[in-house]
């Protein structure tokens, strides 16, 4: 096992009127290379539990253990961060640089690497998000559009060239066009060998990619398996204010009204194929 | 963790005390007269006056204590060097303390009352009192309004920027450095994205503003009138009269 959190808590601003328990008794076990798609409503803490993942906070009760060692105890927070590499929600905000390739070069010169090694590490997370280095590498970050801004910001964090890389909601607010290339360069990368976590509201774009599915609803781990076996349970996942994904639900009523579909897969062309072979059947 | 820590100095504190409910015009009021009166007092025994009035009005508003101590302390620094100046300049040790009470006593009171009114109470009671003003061209809801906004953006600013530090400190930043300059310049990656939002929000801010026909002062109607109860006017002049008894013994020949 990878990462693994045993019973942690976490309450913002204990102690104090304003006390807030976000996570609570959360158990999790992440293993080397899998691709997780981590889910759940509005507050319900998902945020919070990445930035646990990542040491950005600290556990107010239980422990995590990143390969065998406690974080914190046995293991310093700092040398994690290295490990982890955390896109935050709405990344974009962090971008502070004067042109794309120096915003992007700050974290592994953080990292200590020589300026080739560095150039090189530029180049690649920027092609691997789609941006041509001879077209925005010279660029200022705030003049690029949103959803620009966005890829630059994941490529900041993919060119520290972590082991284990959290997403949180990177693909809310990008067009059909950003999300897929989102998707896809860290499939890719998942492919690899990386290990993903990916934050996501709206479940129709994960649920193809995605190994595994957690669902959090107000701070606890309530369902958490395949996609297709945690998508089955749709009445669950609307009670808890979740959508499903437009293709489970469209296969799940076509199985109530007696057609023979099967929910294997979650794409879309798999549902079409699944869909047409059923209606020849009738 | 301990029970001030959570809190930015001076933040509301909400204990639905006497004190909290109490006009925000009479606690502002009395808080200038409060801290005029600090300044008139000359001996030991009006300061110690001083310290009990204003226990007795942290007991009264159900303050914790260490709430209303918090803005002192960033203040430490420049207490020891007023003292150490007045030690070596002249002046003495006795004025040296005297001044440092003041200040002591001046960011008490002003906390206290950012503690026990919200933000918008205050800037409700500023332009009340200086409406009067308005005749002689003084923009009162204007500066109100600047106010509450100023105020309003701290919150979210704090948000902001322990955002970005966690964006940044996830980027490897490190702001420990022991040369100042690689210190100071650490902070660029934080103060850039800070001032983006800054204007972002403001511009954001104006043109929500005028899309609800936000024109100034003129003619606006409020939706919370101030309005002065007996009890306000009873507290009022009860404390204006002790406040009165600590200036005289605190002008009394005595130590
Ligand atoms: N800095 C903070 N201080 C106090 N409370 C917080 C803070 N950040 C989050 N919370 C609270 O913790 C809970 C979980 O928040 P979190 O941001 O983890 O939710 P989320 O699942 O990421 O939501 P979203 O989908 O809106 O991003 C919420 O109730 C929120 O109000
Ligand atoms: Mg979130």
């Amino acid at each position: 096992m990878l990462i693994e959190m045993m019973n942690v808590s976490f309450t913002y601003m204990p102690n104090t009127s304003l006390e807030q328990l976000a996570l609570q008794s959360i158990n999790l076990g992440i293993d080397e290379g899998e691709f997780i798609g981590l889910i759940g409503p509005t507050g319900s803490g998902k945020s919070t539990l990445v930035q646990l993942l990542s040491t950005l906070l600290i556990p107010t009760e239980g422990k995590i253990i990143f390969e065998g060692q406690e974080i914190g105890k046995d293991i310093d927070p700092r040398i994690i961060r290295k490990e982890v590499g955390l896109v935050f929600q709405f990344p974009e905000s962090q971008l502070f640089a004067e042109t794309v390739a120096d915003d992007v070069a700050f974290g592994p010169r953080n990292l200590g690497l020589s300026e080739e090694e560095v150039d090189l590490r530029v180049r690649d997370s920027l092609g691997s998000v789609g941006l041509a280095y001879e077209r925005y590498a010279d660029r200022s970050p705030f003049s690029l559009s949103g959803g620009e801004k966005r890829l630059v910001a994941i490529a900041g964090i993919l060119a520290m060239k972590p082991h284990v890389l959290i997403l949180d909601e990177p693909i809310t607010g990008l067009d059909y066009w950003g999300r897929t290339r989102v998707l896809r360069c860290i499939d890719e990368l998942n492919r690899n060998g990386m290990t993903v976590i990916i934050v996501a509201h709206d479940m129709d774009e994960i649920a193809e990619y995605v190994d595994r599915v957690a669902v959090l609803s107000e701070g606890q781990i309530v369902l958490d398996g395949r996609p297709k076996d945690v998508f089955s349970q749709i009445d669950y996942l609307k009670d808890i204010g979740l959508d499903v994904p437009k293709t489970v639900e469209l296969l799940m009523k076509l199985r109530d009204r007696g057609f023979n579909v099967t929910v294997e897969s979650l794409g879309m062309q798999p549902a079409i194929s699944a869909i047409l072979a059923a209606v020849k059947e009738k | 963790m301990s029970i001030a820590s959570g809190f930015i100095a001076g933040q509301y504190y909400p204990s639905g005390s006497l004190v909290h409910r109490a006009d925000p015009r009479v606690k502002l009021l009395l808080v200038i007269i409060f801290v005029l009166a600090v300044f008139l007092v000359k001996n030991f025994t009006g300061f110690a006056i001083v310290v009990v009035l204003l226990g007795l009005f942290v007991y009264l508003s159900r303050l914790p204590v260490i709430l209303t101590l918090k803005g002192v302390r960033p203040l430490l620094f420049v207490l020891a060097i007023t003292l150490l100046i007045h030690l070596w300049v002249g002046g003495g040790l006795r004025t040296g303390i005297f001044v440092d009470l003041r200040l002591i006593l001046l960011v008490v009171g002003a906390s206290f009352l950012t503690l026990t009114s919200t933000p918008v109470e205050l800037t409700d009671a500023i332009e009340s009192l200086l409406s009067p003003l308005k005749r002689i061209g003084v923009p009162s809801h204007e500066l109100a309004m600047m106010m509450t906004i100023a105020l309003r953006f701290i919150p979210a600013l704090s948000t902001e920027a322990d955002k970005i530090i966690k964006a940044q400190t996830a980027r490897g930043a490190r702001f420990d450095s022991k040369n100042p300059l690689a210190r100071a310049r650490s902070f660029i990656p934080i103060l850039v994205p800070l001032f983006v939002s800054v204007f972002r929000r403001a511009d954001e801010l104006a043109e929500a503003m005028e899309a609800r026909a936000y024109r100034g002062g003129e003619g606006r109607t409020r939706m919370h009138n101030l309005k002065m109860r007996s009890g306000d006017w009873v507290s009022f002049v009860v404390v204006i009269i002790l406040l009165a008894g600590m200036v005289w013994v605190g002008r009394l020949p005595i130590f």
